[in-house]
């Protein structure tokens, strides 16, 4: 019998290899395949700065919000729902504190040699995934990318990232917003959880809307789309019987009053539900 | 030519070390230089050190003559290390200026975007241990650093590029950080800075080991328990994560990597000891660091390059859970990698625990060497050489003496420090005797499995047959310490 010098791999998976010492490069020795192949147990840890990027933060979520097998896909799933829930009920939650900070990314050949080494870092590692799904027409001539960032007070609370509309903030748990108060000493509960039936019908509709506009503006995103109908759907069946559709569903378009000036692909997500149900 | 050996992070040291002990039998297919570079945020790790160390006694073995064996031909240059850390700042907040970032109009969003990305705990951790198994850190902070303005690279690259027949080989692991941070920073680098074909590929050839998960490491003490550091349980959730960031760098295989070895083991090692970094993180060398230097050999050895591809290796269950000559690779088409390198650890073998012992008594008292006719023959009359007169001359044997005293530590780490039934050479080779007397070991007992011969070849025997040697071997093209290592190596080969 032939055994692989390989790490443990998933049960009943054939690396072929066939003869022992030597080197084999086949068609199944390929990275794309042993990456496949990999076992990860359910109970291992994820931890964000696996990915060999500066960028591994959101390129993390970006993988587990694609997989609900990931070992970190409710905790993640957690952060990223709270956070479209904040954005979404901030003007009827009273969560006035947030704002918006805009940094643009120079181009590499912009950046002298006193600009900040972590813009320079930044600026040369861009993930080519990102420029797939943003496209900002109010970037200028030698910007190459404008990272836009949801502040609460002075913390970040996370950024816009097309692929996944927004990439959570470390250390959430250090933000404490008392309407929504989906925050335990274990981090980022089900934030589904911690709403109002009422809460419940104008997260779903706003989700209607968002959904409508992703399809619209970030075409080909199926998971993004998956993951937005998945929360919405939860919402409903949340409330159950008691789910009254909102006869307004144009809760978000065309109001400027509070909406949050993001540009490029997910601009919509900037503007909130601006009334309550009874209104 | 010139070979460039690239060794990122503790595993990249550890299995350059392995390259170098492999060296020593004359693997390579030539006598070309090997350059070493090292590239590790904790420049006192302790498998850095060694790995420097041992290249060190490798050069100072290497001033003895060895005929016409192929051992130790190839000279190896050491550069300088490269650290991506500066001397100046003790962790990423110091790196990235977080104070100045945060409190100027202009920089601030920097600083937010900064914030959202690390920790509390990434930001302000020590680096000078390495960066304990958090890849995006290595990656941010090699990426302020990596600069083709600064040694070692400046002076790196315009060598490679001016050398038409280069091959340079990478060493890292994937589940740590520095080696995972460490592959596709320095790959870039290459990329960007060597000569390219029309098709916009590397013209040197360029290979690599990622060495896959293979060890794992007891908790933390109380002590080190609160502090950021590389988790067993993170390993494998590392690895799939570079591999497949790899996986989609459609510039590293192809482009920069005519080759990427891949290696590590199923059944992983238990280090004995868990260390955050620095003198302490010195752990026991392990068979699967040898198989990522056997990569090296096969790659620097190579006549035709292929499509880029990512070689992979597998061993037989000839003996259950074990390792066996069967199961490591040929490194070239006319060597035999079992003789060439039995014939290497028999030699060191009996150097150790014989030769050496004899010249040092020769050396201090003149009446031993009427006791030592092969010593009066071959190391006097035609070697020219008196070890009681000629100091310079003691001190090389004496170098090779303490180079065979790491090669064996070395292999005792490799037979018995996994969980593998290393089965390539009797233990008793690793022994440390304070004997007096020459060895008593069989040399045809010293490589797995062992031959019956209907002779023995002990210590005794092998004393006559080197007294022997000048009436059975005819000398040629030979001079001073060659003839006496010629002969050892001779007589090991038969």
């Amino acid at each position: 019998m032939v055994i692989p010098l390989l790490p443990r791999l998933k049960r009943d998976t054939n690396i072929f290899l066939d003869t022992s010492g030597k080197w084999i490069c086949n068609f199944h020795t390929t990275l794309p395949i042993l990456t496949k192949l990999l076992y990860i147990s359910k109970h291992n840890n994820w931890s964000l700065s696996s990915i060999p990027s500066v960028w591994s933060r959101p390129l993390s979520y970006e993988k587990a919000l694609s997989n609900c097998e990931h070992p970190s896909y409710v905790r993640y799933l957690n952060e990223w729902r709270y956070i479209l829930i904040i954005l979404a009920l901030r003007v009827v939650k009273h969560i006035d504190a947030i704002h918006l900070e805009t940094l643009i990314i120079p181009s590499i050949d912009m950046l002298n040699s006193s600009a900040p080494k972590f813009l320079d870092v930044i600026s040369r590692s861009l993930p080519k995934e990102y420029f797939k799904s943003q496209k900002d027409p109010t970037l200028k001539k030698d910007e190459i990318a404008k990272i836009q960032i949801i502040m609460y007070e002075t913390k970040p609370l996370a950024f816009i990232w097309p692929s996944i509309l927004i990439c959570p903030s470390v250390e959430l748990t250090n933000i404490k917003i008392s309407t929504i108060p989906a925050v335990n000493h274990l981090g980022i509960q089900d934030p589904i959880l911690c709403l109002s039936d009422e809460d419940k019908m104008m997260m779903s509709t706003w989700l209607n809307e968002i959904i409508y506009l992703s399809s619209t503006c970030l075409t080909n995103n199926i998971m993004l789309m998956k993951l937005l109908i998945s929360f919405r759907d939860e919402i409903v069946a949340s409330v159950g019987s008691k789910f009254k559709t909102n006869k307004n569903q144009n809760m978000i378009a065309n109001r400027n009053q509070h909406k949050l000036n993001i540009t490029g692909s997910c601009h919509y997500i900037g503007y909130p539900v601006e009334y309550s149900l009874d209104d | 030519m010139s070979y460039y050996l690239i060794g990122i992070g503790g595993t990249g040291a550890r299995c350059m070390e392995a390259f170098i002990h492999l060296c020593g039998a004359g693997l390579l297919k030539d006598s070309q230089p090997v350059k070493m570079v090292y590239v590790d945020a904790d420049v006192s790790c302790g498998n850095l050190t060694r790995t420097q160390q041992t290249a060190d006694l490798y050069e100072k073995a290497r001033k003895i003559g060895y005929g016409n064996t192929g051992m130790f031909k190839n000279p190896i240059d050491q550069t300088e290390l490269w650290n991506p850390v500066d001397d100046k700042c003790k962790n990423m907040d110091d790196v990235f200026s977080r104070t100045t970032l945060k409190n100027k109009l202009d920089t601030k969003n920097l600083g937010y975007l900064y914030d959202s990305l690390f920790t509390y705990q990434e930001r302000t951790t020590d680096l000078r241990k390495g960066f304990r198994g958090h890849p995006a850190i290595g990656s941010a902070i090699m990426n302020q650093k990596m600069n083709a303005e600064d040694s070692p690279w400046k002076e790196l690259l315009p060598q490679i590029n001016s050398d038409k027949d280069a091959r340079i080989f990478l060493f890292a692991s994937v589940f740590g950080g520095t080696g995972a941070a460490g592959f596709p920073t320095i790959a870039k680098l290459l990329h960007e800075f060597l000569n390219k074909d029309s098709d916009g590929n590397c013209i040197a050839k360029i290979g690599g080991a990622l060495v896959l998960p293979y060890f794992q490491f007891p908790p933390s003490d109380e002590k080190s328990e609160k502090e950021m550091q590389a988790k067993v349980e993170e390993f494998m959730l590392n690895t799939k994560a570079a591999l497949d960031y790899y996986r989609n760098d459609e510039s590293l295989l192809g482009p920069v990597f005519n080759s990427i070895y891949m290696v590590g083991d199923n059944d992983l090692t238990e280090v004995k000891k868990f260390s955050l970094g620095s003198t302490d993180q010195k752990n026991e060398a392990n068979i699967i660091e040898v198989y990522a230097a056997l990569a090296a050999f096969d790659f620097f050895n190579k006549v035709e390059f292929g499509p880029a591809s990512t070689p992979m290796i597998a061993r037989s269950d000839e003996v259950k859970d074990g390792i066996t000559w069967n199961d490591l690779p040929n490194v070239s088409t006319n060597t035999n990698l079992k003789v060439s390198l039995g014939t290497y650890i028999k030699f060191l073998y009996v150097y150790k625990h014989g030769i050496l012992k004899t010249l040092e008594k020769c050396a201090i008292n003149q009446n031993e060497k009427k006791h030592a006719a092969w010593y009066l023959d071959l190391v006097e009359k035609s070697g020219k050489i008196n070890v009681t007169k000629d100091q310079l001359a003691m001190d090389e044997f004496k170098s090779l003496g303490e180079y065979t005293n790491v090669f064996f530590s070395w292999m005792k780490d490799i037979i018995t420090n996994s969980k593998r039934k290393v089965a390539l050479v009797n233990n008793r080779v690793c022994e440390d005797t304070l004997m007096d007397s020459w060895f008593k070991l069989d040399v045809y007992q010293i490589i797995l499995p062992i031959i019956e011969h209907k002779d023995k070849l002990d210590g005794d025997r092998f004393w006559n047959k080197l007294c022997d040697y000048k009436k059975t071997h005819q000398i040629t093209n030979t001079s001073g310490s060659e003839i006496l290592m010629q002969a050892i190596y001779e007589i090991c080969n038969e």
